[in-house]
């Protein structure tokens, strides 16, 4: 009997195989300042060059605003959390952007990548009006 | 809309509104964008939902603070005031990137800088909030109707101010044809 037509097969078998995928980039600060996005732009070459299927991209932006609560001073006055305290206005958010490869695929995807790099996230500068 | 194009619109109006001499804290921000969203046909792309001070975008807020992660804004705090919102140099590099999108909307964004600038968090919300009611009409359209949806959905609004906010609205929309022929 072959399981291989089966829903999740691919995936279990990644478990089952410990074949799962590894990090090939994540993003940094030098990165993000020539490009916030860059970890798409890393996503989309890699995916146009050897097929999307083999990487997998994770973003995670956070998503609450400032800590803005109200807090009761000794003197019984209600002042909002982020008028009196300096910390709570420098809490850094939480952003992080990671693409990750298909074992087979690493090596080669890691070689392609290196040297491209550098290239793929630089951002075009709008030439037509798409937005 | 992309994300960078996004970015640059969004720090444009903050800078234009701090020109206009906004303090321009979340709230500012939320109320503005909502103006150059639904009345100025910015494809922004925020949803907006009725909150607890008029229209209120998730989205943006999540924006703002991707925003802030980027460092594409920055927060500045005045004792005993809640903070407010400046974009910082990389902004312009993000800006320079988008000039076509830019050139396309600055008007518009300057129009409602303009006309929300100077005003407070109070006015704001009934304003947003005359504007949502304009713009989803569960009654009619008429200045009443519009004023009677206002009051039921911020009810410690009274009658006269909603009315001055919906009569407000119209002023604005009516001043805002110019901008999108």
């Amino acid at each position: 009997m072959c399981y291989k037509s089966n829903s999740g097969h691919v995936n279990a078998r990644r478990i089952l195989g410990r074949e799962h995928f590894k990090l090939i980039y994540e993003k940094n600060p030098q990165d993000v300042e020539i490009n916030p996005e860059a970890g798409k732009a890393v996503f989309e070459a890699l995916g146009s060059e050897f097929g999307a299927d083999h990487f997998r991209r994770d973003r995670y932006r956070q998503e609450s605003g400032l800590p803005d609560f109200r807090v009761r001073m000794r003197d019984g006055q209600l002042v909002p959390s982020l008028g009196i305290s300096e910390t709570l206005n420098n809490v850094p958010d939480v952003s992080v952007d990671y693409v990750f490869a298909e074992r087979s695929m690493l090596d080669r995807a890691q070689q392609w990548l290196t040297g491209r790099r550098a290239d793929i996230i630089q951002p075009k500068k709008e030439e037509t009006d798409n937005g | 809309m992309d994300r960078l194009k996004q970015a640059a619109l969004l720090t444009r109006l903050i800078e234009r509104l701090r020109e206009q001499g906004s303090w321009c804290g979340e709230t500012h921000i939320q109320k503005s964008t909502l103006f150059l969203q639904d009345l100025m046909k910015v494809p922004l792309g925020f949803d907006f939902i009725m909150y607890k001070h008029g229209p209120f975008s998730f989205d943006l807020r999540y924006e703002l603070t991707a925003l802030r992660a980027d460092e594409l804004i920055r927060i500045e705090l005045q004792r005993p005031y809640g903070p407010r919102f400046a974009p910082t140099d990389h902004s312009k590099y993000i800006q320079g990137l988008s000039l076509i999108t830019l050139g396309k909307y600055e008007d518009r964004i300057e129009f409602v800088a303009k006309q929300l600038g100077g005003k407070g968090v109070t006015e704001l919300e009934k304003l947003a909030t005359a504007l949502y009611v304009t713009h989803r009409p569960e009654t009619g359209a008429s200045v009443d109707d519009r004023s009677r949806q206002l009051t039921k959905l911020k009810p410690h609004v009274s009658s006269e101010s909603a009315r001055t906010a919906v009569e407000g609205v119209d002023r604005i929309m009516e001043e805002a044809q110019e901008y999108l022929r």
